[in-house]
């Protein structure tokens, strides 16, 4: 079934809707849950979750791309749940070990006070619309996705270390980024 | 502000910033990220041949320790495969099944076909963390595609399989035994007079991804008489500096690529103490060092 179909189907408030994006997109949503929280148990109650949101939402919101519509969600609330978890109890996979890389950009006592995620996030693409496609591509499979380094280098053809050092080049250059436009950091 | 706040930031860049990065690239087909071995979140290990491969990543070692003798050489048993805990982070490696043995992945080139007669189509099936099906089925494995012999190479050693988007040529590293330089780098590899390129880069460079890849102008065969010669034993033969916590960090001085007259390139990686190692197979030969050593300037 096309999207926008099964976007009708939402509006039409029938839940055929949620079985639709289930058959449709589950690989695509378990594998974006489970790069965060690494056991498919959590990633079934995460998707469930989040397709209910998705029902809260739809409509009034009609989603031009309906499978990242439905992995933000997804995402956001994977992230949400490894964050309540406790440390023991914490996948230690991608998820923590690119926050600890991203503390190259932002360091965890800077003054600035707690930044409104969307507004932040428009800078963030400001950002990443004006470096190379390559670089921002391996950032956004990193930060956005969580794969491992090994994973890009499979995906993308080129060496680990060749993932690190651009990784490394953007956070860099984000920093710069973020400083030039006033945040404390 | 933290760094948690740029991770939900992430959450709210343009959608096509987010789509592009995981679709491939049409011109060159070379992005195919869910082809390659279970995309996301596959955690598998491969023996031991790939923690050679990636002595700097986190591919999980399982695989059982080679016996040798100095009569029979080096025995390297089959691989086992497992799902990494929670915990280990995912990583993959395209291989496959084949008359009970795996053969796992050394060298891709989308433009280098030497696919000779079909075998069968390759499967994956690894998925999220779970193996879908059972592993030890001919040509199960970990990549999509249609597995072929290789034109010039033996079943026994290679396979191919070509996926929509690459070819990736695998070879049989495990349930091997090895016991002169001979039976891998001339019987298997036929290395010797089909030699198109050769070149070499220094541990530090390959590491750093520097480039720096330089021309080897001398003739390969004194070298190749050498490891053709030389009797194999466990790669853990090898002296390292102990400040190190592997060969690599701490013996490794180049690597050697190889690039043979049909396309197919093969990289043998040089120790302290002129040992030598073919990327993929948990074995290496040595030779007098100044043979190796009067390679590189």
């Amino acid at each position: 079934m096309e999207d926008h179909e099964i976007v009708n189907l939402f509006f039409e408030r029938s839940e055929a809707a949620i079985k639709q994006c289930e058959e449709k997109y589950n690989n695509y949503l378990l594998k974006v849950a489970y790069n965060i929280l690494g056991n498919t148990e959590d990633c079934m109650e995460c998707i469930n979750d989040s397709l209910l949101k998705v029902w809260n939402k739809i409509p009034p919101a009609k989603p031009n791309n309906l499978k990242l519509f439905i992995s933000k969600f997804v995402r956001q609330s994977a992230i949400d749940i490894v964050r309540k978890q406790s440390s023991q109890k914490r996948f230690s996979g991608e998820y923590e070990l690119s926050l600890e890389e991203l503390n190259e950009c932002i360091t965890e006592n800077s003054s600035q006070n707690h930044i409104e995620a969307e507004e932040f996030g428009k800078k963030i693409n400001d950002f990443l619309k004006n470096i190379s496609k390559e670089k921002r591509d391996i950032f956004v499979l990193r930060y956005y996705y969580f794969f491992s380094i090994e994973e890009i280098s499979l995906k993308r053809k080129i060496s680990s270390s060749k993932v690190k050092t651009t990784l490394h080049r953007v956070r860099k250059e984000l920093k710069e980024f973020l400083i030039k436009e006033g945040y404390s950091i | 502000m933290k760094n948690e706040d740029l991770i939900d930031a992430m959450n709210y860049i343009d959608d096509d910033i987010i789509e592009n990065a995981v679709t491939p690239k049409k011109k060159n087909r070379a992005v195919k990220w869910i082809a390659i071995a279970a995309c996301f979140c596959l955690c598998i290990a491969v023996g031991t041949a790939f923690a050679i491969n990636n002595s700097k990543n986190n591919i999980k070692d399982i695989g059982k320790e080679p016996s040798y003798s100095s009569e029979d050489g080096v025995f390297i048993p089959k691989s086992e495969f497992s799902i990494p805990e929670k915990g280990a982070a995912a990583d993959c490696i395209p291989f496959i099944c084949y008359k009970d043995c795996f053969y796992v992945y050394f060298f891709s080139n989308e433009n280098i076909d030497l696919t000779d007669e079909y075998l069968g189509e390759a499967k994956n099936v690894i998925e999220c963390g779970r193996q879908t099906t059972e592993l030890n089925i001919d040509f199960n494995g970990s990549v999509e595609g249609k597995a072929y012999t290789v034109k010039g190479y033996s079943p026994d050693f290679m396979l191919a399989v070509k996926s929509e988007y690459s070819i990736f040529y695998l070879v049989k590293n495990n349930d091997i035994t090895l016991n002169y330089g001979k039976e891998l780098f001339e019987d298997s590899l036929h290395l010797k007079g089909n030699i198109e390129d050769v070149k070499y880069q220094s541990r530090y460079d390959w590491y750093y991804d520097n480039g720096n890849m330089k021309k080897v102008d001398k003739s390969l065969d004194e070298f190749l008489d050498a490891i053709n010669n030389a009797k194999f034993m466990p790669s853990s033969a090898i002296p390292y500096n102990t400040s190190s916590d592997n060969i690599y960090d701490g013996a490794e001085i180049f690597h050697l690529t190889i690039k043979k007259t049909d396309g197919l390139t093969v990289e043998l990686r040089c120790f302290e103490g002129g040992y030598v190692m073919f990327t993929g197979i948990d074995a290496v030969v040595k030779i007098d060092e100044s043979i190796m050593n009067s390679l590189i300037p």
